[in-house]
């Protein structure tokens, strides 16, 4: 087919034909139509869990909404942030352009096949993609939130697809004001970032004044390695635990070929649910994008199905009872950390962890929280210790809560944590 | 500090599961909890064409084993054994027809054996088990501490339980969990009630909600349940909800909340997330809380408010800016 703009992708035919045509060698015109600079032809598929706020079912997993509700909260947010969006003839995949200056345009089909679990793709310039994605729609619209891959998560891709690469990140949040004083009182107070633009800018926690390495704890590691052994390598390094302390797995590069190894297509799969393809077929690539989003899916589904906590009461026939359903979902630390400084950047409202709460404390560093989901505007309860934390998901708050606090805490706090397993 | 009900509900209920950080004495027994203020009524054996309610505050089963464990909680001090009494001479069969017990295999109902426990803090055990000894009463008698779970009088009808329970079960490097059971309509614990008010509030400014009442709030802590608590229930929670608001205006989070003109129970939530610029909004969202963090705090140590109280009066139309429009107001309505 020809190249066509996104607005004028009228199905999923469309859409793959474009999408294949840019992976096989992007040509001048589609380069035009889609934004992307010479060499730029990259797919980007971004992973959005979509959970309208007033939805809320408080005794079933199961969700209502359709593409429907997708389509209005989308039309909302692009005009808030400048631009539009389209229906197909596909009732479950749309196009959407954010506009937001002439040089700054990012275009994407999102395929809401699933109404909760949308992928939003695009071949555009990746810093406008990302900044609608990551810094407008995931970080002030709480309907939608990132994928949020904690290490375990990732390490099953390789149960999908065969790994040629893998990067691992740790940045000690704990021990970013190393220099400033400790708070001596028992209260542990919330720490609120002076300069707002740092919550809006990144999905991580960022200082300019990142405490020299003789000060730190905890090791902060990059490491990226790319290579047909890789995830053996890295499978022998997570097995010394003297050697990394803490390195968890951010990314790994996915691979897959047809049975003739005649095409393939790569993926770089990040624990924040980016997707960016590489190699010439697009089927691939697709294969690799939804085998990920499907097993995310069915991930969050048993979470909820599992630990959301709620309250029954009964009219029997001669009798009135209440009873509990669910239980917390606990995770123990492999080292003991600083509690009250860690219950000040979880609950400050920021990114990465979302969660709004006020900290009360039981005993000697022994905290409990009743905090706010910021994605769902839902609670969830805390109880923390140096030692171990139990996350209360009450009913109706969204399963990826979980996740986001597991990957979080892993990549800045103890990437040796334990938890229940989440497949 | 003597654990309040709520406190020893939970830490209880924490027993029937296997949660880090909190023993799993009950759970390794195969007991599950099965119901939490079960009330119900059988006839009473004295007194011919009367029934007596039954009100335990928590029953275990251990279906497996054809256990069940009926234990009342008693955060106070002594003050009775009437409902204890009662407990004693429950029969399975009661349980079971008028209770609503599940019995896996029904030819063992009949050889199902009850136990009855009653749980008291450990500062208020002697007076306790001064009494039990003094009647010689058939229920057993665990206390409940900081240091240690243990039974000190009688025995339960499972010998495993009743082993492990006068051996006594640490609780040195544990830690209680208190969010397994929320606060009820019914509870003492007066901060929990206050708190879970607060809490309420707190979602519904994050959800930008224009208006509130008392039944908003306690659908929103109470969920599907609040429709079905009794009248009483409604009244006392509306009753401390109106309190709480009133207080949370004229003190902390009087930039948040103000009396609506002419209408009692509407209170109008103000500077909403939805007001505010993209930008500000993260630290709109850190102001608020700290407001909350500061409320609670002084309601939690009944600490005096340390600043002049705003006036109850003024309501949100003498808030500058705050002009909700007529649709959204009458939707309200």
């Amino acid at each position: 087919m020809d190249a066509v703009a996104v607005a004028d992708i009228k199905s999923r035919r469309d859409f793959h034909e474009s999408f294949q045509a840019a992976m096989s060698g992007a040509h001048d015109t589609l380069r035009a139509l889609w934004h992307f600079e010479r060499g730029q032809n990259l797919p980007k598929s971004y992973l959005v869990e979509f959970h309208p706020v007033d939805s809320h079912n408080d005794n079933s997993t199961a969700h209502s909404w359709g593409t429907t509700e997708v389509y209005t909260a989308l039309k909302r947010a692009t005009k808030k942030y400048g631009g539009e969006i389209g229906k197909t003839q596909d009732d479950g995949l749309f196009w959407l352009r954010n506009s937001e200056g002439p040089e700054h345009e990012a275009d994407f089909v999102v395929d809401c096949l699933d109404p909760r679990f949308l992928v939003f793709h695009t071949l555009s310039n990746v810093e406008y993609t990302d900044r609608f994605i990551i810094n407008r729609l995931t970080q002030y619209q709480p309907e939608f939130d990132l994928f949020w891959f904690p290490v375990s998560l990732l390490e099953r891709t390789e149960t999908r697809e065969r790994i040629n690469g893998w990067q691992a990140q740790f940045r000690p949040m704990l021990d970013v004001d190393l220099m400033i004083e400790p708070d001596e009182s028992n209260e542990p107070t919330i720490d609120h970032a002076e300069d707002e633009s740092i919550q809006y800018e990144s999905t991580e926690f960022e200082s300019s004044d990142e405490p020299p390495a003789r000060l730190l704890h905890r090791p902060r590691l990059n490491i990226d390695l790319e290579y047909q052994y890789a995830f053996e390598t890295y499978k022998k390094l997570r097995e010394q635990p003297d050697l990394l302390p803490d390195m968890p797995l951010s990314a790994v590069l996915a691979e897959r070929s047809d049975e003739n190894a005649t095409s393939y297509a790569r993926a770089r799969i990040t624990s924040d649910g980016k997707i960016t393809g590489r190699g010439p077929d697009f089927g691939s690539y697709l294969q690799i994008v939804s085998g990920t989003l499907n097993d995310y899916a069915q991930v969050i589904q048993r979470l909820e199905s599992k630990y959301w906590i709620r309250v029954d009461m009964r009219h029997e026939r001669k009798s009135v009872a209440i009873s509990v359903i669910g239980e917390p979902f606990c995770i123990r630390f492999s080292h003991e950390v600083d509690v009250k400084r860690l219950v000040g950047f979880m609950f400050n409202c920021s990114r990465p962890f979302r969660l709004m709460g006020e900290v009360e404390a039981i005993e000697e560093d022994y905290f409990t929280v009743e905090a706010v989901d910021l994605h769902v505007n839902q609670p969830v309860g805390f109880e923390i210790a140096s030692t171990f934390m139990r996350i209360y998901l009450y009913a109706g708050t969204c399963g990826n809560t979980l996740v986001r606090i597991i990957r979080s805490l892993q990549h800045s706090i103890d990437s040796k944590l334990e938890h229940p397993p989440l497949a | 500090m003597p654990l309040k009900e709520l406190e020893q509900i939970n830490a209880i209920v924490g027993l029937s599961m296997k949660i880090e950080g909190w023993p799993s004495t009950l759970a390794d027994l195969g007991y599950v909890l099965d119901r939490i203020e079960l009330k119900f009524k059988i006839p009473d054996p004295k007194r011919a064409g009367i029934s007596i309610y039954i009100n335990p505050d928590l029953l275990f089963v251990a279906d497996v084993r054809n256990f069940s464990l009926i234990t009342e909680l008693k955060s106070g001090r002594f003050q009775g054994l009437e409902q204890l009494n009662r407990f004693v001479s429950i029969t399975p069969k009661e349980l079971i027809l008028y209770g609503g017990m599940p019995v896996r295999d029904q030819s063992h109902a009949m050889l199902h054996k009850i136990g009855v426990a009653e749980i008291v803090n450990d500062e208020f055990l002697i007076e306790y088990l001064s009494e039990f000894t003094r009647v010689n009463h058939a229920a057993s008698l665990v206390s409940l501490g900081t240091a240690e779970i243990k039974a000190h009088h009688a025995t339960l009808t499972d010998s495993r339980l009743d082993a492990v329970l006068k051996r006594g079960v640490s609780l040195r490097g544990f830690h209680r969990p208190t969010k397994l059971v929320p606060v009820l309509p019914t509870s003492d614990d007066e901060y929990g009630l206050i708190s879970s008010v607060v809490n309420a509030v707190k979602l519904l400014w994050l959800r930008n909600t224009r208006n509130i009442t008392p039944g908003v709030v306690g659908g929103v802590v109470f969920k599907q349940l609040w429709d079905r608590f009794d009248r009483d229930a409604h009244r006392r929670y509306v009753a401390i909800t109106k309190e709480v608001l009133g207080d949370m205006l004229q003190t902390e989070l009087h930039a948040y909340l103000r009396p609506v003109a002419n209408d009692n129970d509407k209170w109008a939530l103000l500077e909403l997330p939805e007001s505010v610029d993209d930008r500000r909004r993260t630290r709109a969202s850190q102001t608020f809380a700290d407001s909350i963090q500061r409320y609670k705090w002084r309601r939690k140590n009944n600490a005096p408010y340390d600043r002049s109280r705003h006036s109850a009066q003024v309501n949100f139309e003498d808030v500058p800016g705050y002009l909700p429009n007529k649709t959204e107001a009458d939707e309200d309505k």
